[in-house]
């Protein structure tokens, strides 16, 4: 055995010198001369020992694969080019007078099964391409050992059975060399016997498979779809197969050749193109995510990757390696590969279909309700009746629960966008900030996905451009030079709350207060508090940068992101402390499908008011009602005076009840303002599932939807800001 | 023609149709002392206990493949130079060169008849 050690050239020359090949069969020793041609090469040889050393290991390797024309001639070569080589007598060698190169000379690989090529194997028939077009009739053979075959049948099973359970993790982890393996090895298995048993359809079956899972496992191409439909398929015929032999054992005569069947198949694979088509599913790279996370630069990762290729390291391993990145940096990158990996097992499902599911569950629940309230119904009085009811409801409750959360994706991928967004910003505005971000796990309705990226974007635009100085201001200030944006979700008592903060300067009051003036949103006698003021920046056409910049640009001010939030049902804050920084907050409701509501009834109509308008109902007394001057109806509640809105009017129905004091009123709250809204009675409080009006319908003001209530009847979702506004233009 | 029959074989294969097979052709050649062990780590646990005077094993297995075992043997002192004969079906120059480097004894490829499997044996077994 040669030593480890870097030997010198001349002690590996000594060696190939003593070392004796005994002849064309001893493979030891021709292995032991190969190691010393590796070792003499990577201590250095010129070009005429490197020519004589290629010579020699093609005449070698020619020998051992035993595909030498002419074994004798070779060998005495063989002997000359080691002498030549030890006795540095190593001219350029003369060609071999056998050619070395030519193409018959390379082991066929493709289209005939190599394992048939064994000299002296004559027991399995070949068959090529061209001859299975012939063969179109099974063909049988008797059985000389059926024990054997019986065994082969119980193994080749339980294989095709462990198959099928490794396609599933194959699906899974495409690149899983491990898992390749797995399904190939069965496949070779069964090959292997098959060959000896001369069952030649299931041998050139699986050994077609074995071809091209070989080409996955080394890398030749991916594993796509079509290749593990392949396989699948291959399983299903192989088992069909299996299913024959047994019947032809029993008949002690089987068929083992021609099966009509496995010919299409196989011409099928071999018209195959594995290099086609794409993996069913592509999980970023560990490097990508870091990436995409601002952790590292693009050019950076594919520097590292390749050197880390070299030095058989992991890209993250590298990368820590390197300082450049943190090692739970990686950590989390890798478990959030991990994350995409499990939901890359998901299906694909048209929006439209599962909106329509979400919808068929809503009226369902409801059909349910009408069935239960139904007088005839309640009347049953039969116990097993009221238990199978529980059961029922609990059912389609789950139902609904599961229905909605079908709809629901975490929030990461609008907040990954963000990275990117304050990366630029950063780069533009000349600031250094950070972001960091909690919850992306947070899950909400798809269909507000979309619609608050645009909110999220002006904000975190608004945080970058107004908030965070630049980095002299900050340093002047006793602040870090880096400022910090945190971006947060979480869910919270059925709502998603999205947090925005800053650490820049705040929101300047004064600023702010002179600015409405100067637009005149107030009056310069108007006395405000602070948070009245902060919420001034919410109004349309108001923007407290005087100069236009590239980031923000004009006209799009934070009355854009209020109105947004405000037609996803949603609420937005905010927070400031001068010189610390500032706090947006939006809260948002779990789903735009369902709201939980207030029935109200006027007169003989119902109508749902959301309970995140409502902050209070009252009956006054009729002393809390007054009429001011220029302003209409008011009434007293705790001593401030809120505007009386008369809903039986706006909607054109007799109510039960005109005087306020006989009635019930709703406080609403609306743009810092309080409105009573008068009503005969409140019903109840449910959560309703919204329909929509239809195209026609659909800009009624005041009228976000309707619901369908437990007794089948429909009632309209009153829209309060709608008819607040309607309200205040009637009253001008 | 040599004897065999105090002779120790180990047969290394995960599929028990192919050790089989082996086994029923090596009774022929009058191999009296037949093992079996399902991969390559079974193999090095019946090899530390027992002595065997030639090993067929198959390349492609779980757990250890037939080159790790055929590694492991040639780095054992007690087993460093047991005749090792590799069954493989993989035909392709760069395995089959692998083992050689690896000092294999020399190799077979599946599938292969009981006259070629008494050649192989009968060119690496030493003969009495």
């Amino acid at each position: 055995m040669g030593s480890p050690d870097k030997q010198s050239k001349q002690d590996l020359l000594d060696r190939l010198a003593t070392s004796v090949i005994a002849g064309v069969d001893d493979l030891m020793g021709m292995g032991e001369c190969l190691n010393v041609l590796d070792e003499l090469e990577s201590v250095g040889v010129d070009d005429k020992e490197k020519a004589e050393i290629d010579k020699l290991r093609k005449l070698l390797n020619r020998l051992i694969l035993e595909e030498s024309p002419d074994p004798d001639r070779d060998w005495q070569e063989v002997q000359q080019a080691i002498r030549n080589l030890c006795e540095g007598t190593a001219t350029m060698p003369t060609e071999s007078e056998i050619p070395l190169d030519s193409d018959e000379q390379k082991q066929p690989v493709e289209e005939t099964p190599s394992a048939d090529e064994q000299p002296g194997g004559e027991v399995v028939a070949e068959s090529s391409v061209e001859e299975d077009e012939a063969v179109q009739e099974p063909e049988y053979m008797p059985v000389e050992d059926p024990e054997l075959f019986k065994d082969f049948l119980d193994e080749a099973r339980e294989h095709l059975g462990s198959i099928e359970l490794n396609m599933i993790s194959l699906e899974q982890n495409p690149e899983d060399k491990e898992v390749i393996n797995a399904v190939f090895r069965p496949f070779h298995s069964i090959k292997g016997v098959a060959g000896f048993l001369n069952l030649t359809d299931i041998h050139e079956l699986s050994h077609d498979v074995e071809n091209l899972l070989d080409g996955a496992r080394s890398g030749e191409f991916p594993v796509t779809e079509a290749i593990i439909d392949i396989v699948l398929q291959a399983v299903d015929i192989l088992k069909e197969q299996l299913d024959l032999l047994e019947d032809g054992l029993s008949k002690g005569e089987i068929q083992y050749k021609g099966d009509p069947r496995v010919r299409q198949f196989l011409k099928y694979i071999r018209n195959f193109d594995p290099t086609k088509g794409h993996p069913p599913v592509t999980v970023p790279k560990v490097g990508e995510i870091l990436v995409e996370k601002g952790i590292v630069e693009e050019d950076h990762v594919d520097k590292a990757a390749e050197e880390a290729k070299k030095e058989g390291l992991k890209i993250g391993e590298k990368l820590v390696k390197e300082g450049a990145v943190q090692p739970q940096d990686v950590t989390l990158a890798i478990r959030e590969q991990k994350k995409l990996k499990e939901t890359a097992t998901s299906i694909r499902v048209d929006t439209q279909k599962l909106d329509n599911l979400v919808d068929m569950i809503g009226e369902l629940v409801i059909a349910q309700s009408m069935v239960l309230q139904n007088p005839e119904v309640q009347k049953i009085r039969d116990q097993k009746f009221q238990k199978d009811i529980v059961q029922l409801r609990r059912i389609t409750g789950e139902l609904q629960r599961i229905s909605t959360s079908l709809r629901m994706v975490p929030i990461k991928s609008t907040f990954q966008k963000m990275i990117r967004l304050v990366r630029d910003l950063s780069r533009k505005s000349g600031k250094e900030v950070v972001l960091k971000m909690y919850g992306e796990e947070t899950e909400i309705d798809r269909n507000m996905v979309d619609q608050i990226y645009e909110p999220l974007v002006h904000m975190i635009r608004n945080a970058v451009d107004h908030g965070i100085e630049p980095p002299e201001e900050r340093v002047k200030a006793g602040k870090p030079p880096q400022g910090t944006i945190v971006l947060s979700a979480e869910q919270k008592s059925g709502n998603i709350v999205i947090d925005i903060r800053d650490d820049g300067r705040g929101l300047n009051a004064e600023k702010i207060r002179q600015k409405a003036i100067e637009r005149g949103l107030i009056t310069p006698d108007e006395e405000l508090d602070e948070r009245t003021i902060y919420e001034l920046i919410f109004r349309p056409g108001f923007s407290t940068k005087e100069e236009v910049t590239d980031v923000s640009g004009r006209g799009v001010g934070m009355d854009v992101v209020k109105k947004c939030v405000e037609e996803l049902r949603g609420k937005i804050e905010v927070e400031s402390t001068p010189g610390q920084g500032s706090h947006f907050q939006l809260k948002l409701p779990l789903t735009m499908a369902i709201i939980d509501g207030m029935i109200i009834r006027v007169g003989e109509e119902r109508y749902v008011v959301p309970t995140v308008s409502l902050k209070e109902s009252v009956r006054p007394a009729e002393e809390d009602y007054c009429t001011v001057q220029g302003r209409g109806e008011m009434i007293n509640v705790r001593g401030s005076l809120m505007p009386l809105v008369r809903l039986h009017e706006l909607f054109d129905v007799k109510p039960k009840y005109t005087n306020p004091w006989d009635a019930l009123l709703l406080v609403v709250s609306e743009d810092g303002r309080n409105y009573c809204l008068l009503a005969d009675e409140i019903i109840g409080r449910q959560e309703v599932v919204i329909k929509s009006l239809g195209s026609l319908m659909k800009n009624v003001q005041g009228i976000s939807g309707g619901a369908i209530l437990g007794d089948g009847k429909v009632a309209l979702i009153i829209d309060v800001k709608g008819i607040v506004n309607f309200f205040e233009g009637k009253n001008k | 023609m040599p004897s065999y029959k105090d002779m120790t074989v180990l047969i290394v294969d995960d599929f028990a149709t192919m050790r089989r097979i082996i086994r029923n052709i090596l009774r022929d050649l009058e191999f009296k002392k037949i093992l079996e062990a399902e991969d390559g780590t079974a193999a090095v646990d019946i090899l530390k206990t027992q002595k065997v005077d030639l090993i067929i094993s198959d390349w492609n297995m779980p757990k250890m493949t037939g080159l790790e075992l055929l590694k492991w043997v040639r780095s054992n002192e007690e087993t460093k130079d047991l005749p090792f004969l590799m069954v493989t079906a993989e035909a392709q120059k760069e395995n089959v060169i692998e083992a050689v480097k690896a000092k294999v004894s020399n190799y077979i490829v599946k599938p292969f008849t009981a006259q070629t499997l008494a050649e192989k044996i009968e060119k690496i077994l030493p003969k009495d």
